[in-house]
């Protein structure tokens, strides 16, 4: 009985490692922010709060700023435009579908823009195309959190940020397309954003830096 | 015999009426749309006139463009292109269209919604696709406005659909 049992389990097992493929990798990894404090009380003290977030829908993020806030919420995946991007095999006509985009989604002004690590894989014309448009959609004293690493790699997975806490984001990483992830310099990234300041600027412990900007 | 004839032209001053072997009641030519019926399989569109009460239901696309005061559930693959009005929403399928509720819109982990939602509680599940504008400041008092405002990408704005205390879109 018994190596029959066995040979059918070993059976199982081969049949099992041909037909199906093996399932994508999906890593979660907890981080503690220090500008999402300051994002949120930046958001809290204005008036009827706009929120664009610029990456994809993430449900609990939604209920966590909504419940908190009370805020509008704008969700505007440019990332999908990205990976098409990358897909193609060409930038050509990226920064202005990002532009148009975040133009269509902005009815008047927003108070806050969540980036996350979008510009990380932008090029270098269309990250500054998108920075200066969102500046300039930014209404007074509004305030713009992103993530930017510091290694130049290229990646097969996007990463998920999850608000957790005031202070704490879980990232997931899925998997996606190839894309190029950029490492831009301290410097660069103060000048992404014409007309903001950087109001915060730190490195985490996963080697990404956070930043959060304020327009004057 | 079915096929669209040429329109007869109003009569021309210089040209003599022409000898007509079509009789004193002429076939008319059949409508635009029954046409269109029998040329493709075109989806289900409720015109601008149209009311419906009770339950509509079904597994193929769909275009509302009138009033629907009920329930509306579409299959996993249907898609609905309209304005849903309800207390509850819950969307497990494709809408393209903004969504006001009163109490709480739920889109499942399969759900589609290009639009604007309205809502004080709004519940998005992982995996679900979303895109567009949720306002949870004022929620159901905003069915109004969701029914002006543009959804993405912008089309045609359909007429809203009111509903009953739920409506589902699978």
């Amino acid at each position: 009985m018994s190596p029959l049992f066995n040979w059918s389990a070993r059976k199982t097992a081969t049949e099992t490692a041909t037909m199906s493929p093996p399932p994508a990798r999906i890593v979660e990894t907890l981080s503690t922010s220090r500008a999402l404090p300051k994002f949120l009380s930046a958001l809290a003290s204005r008036p009827e709060p706009v929120l664009l977030d610029l990456g994809p829908v993430v449900g609990a993020n939604v209920s966590f700023f909504g419940d908190r806030l009370a805020c509008k919420i704008l969700i505007e995946d440019l990332y999908e435009d990205v990976a098409a991007a990358a897909r193609r095999g060409s930038t050509e006509g990226l920064a202005e579908s990002l532009v148009t985009r975040v133009t269509d989604a902005i009815p008047d002004s927003i108070t806050a823009v969540l980036c996350w690590d979008l510009f990380d894989y932008l090029d270098r014309p269309s990250a500054r195309a998108l920075g200066a448009c969102l500046s300039g959609a930014l209404r007074p004293k509004g305030v713009l959190h992103g993530l930017f690493g510091t290694t130049s790699v290229d990646l097969d997975h996007r990463t998920r940020f999850i608000v957790q806490s005031e202070a704490t984001m879980k990232c997931r990483s899925e998997p996606g397309p190839t894309i190029h992830r950029h490492a831009l310099q301290t410097g660069e990234i103060s000048k992404l954003f014409p007309g903001l300041t950087v109001v915060e600027s730190v490195l985490l412990q996963n080697k990404t830096r956070e930043s959060l900007f304020r327009k004057t | 015999m079915w096929k669209r004839e040429e329109p007869v032209r109003p009569s021309q001053p210089a040209s003599p009426p022409p000898p007509a072997p079509v009789a004193a009641a002429p076939v008319p030519p059949p409508t635009p749309q029954f046409e269109s019926v029998r040329q493709e399989k075109a989806a289900v569109n409720i015109g601008k006139s149209v009311i419906i009460k009770g339950e509509l239901s079904g597994s193929e696309d769909l275009t509302i463009e009138g009033q629907v005061e009920g329930k509306i559930e579409l299959g996993p693959n249907a898609k609905i292109k309209a304005q849903v009005f309800a207390k509850t929403v819950v969307v497990e399928g494709h809408v393209h269209g903004n969504i006001s509720a009163g109490e709480r819109i739920d889109i499942r982990d399969k759900g589609v919604v290009e639009g604007n939602l309205a809502a004080p509680r709004v519940a998005i599940a992982d995996g679900a696709h979303f895109r567009g504008s949720i306002d949870m400041q004022q929620g159901g008092s905003k069915a109004t406005d969701a029914a002006t405002g543009d959804a993405k990408p912008a089309a045609s704005v359909p007429t809203p659909i009111s509903s009953g205390p739920t409506a589902v879109a699978r």
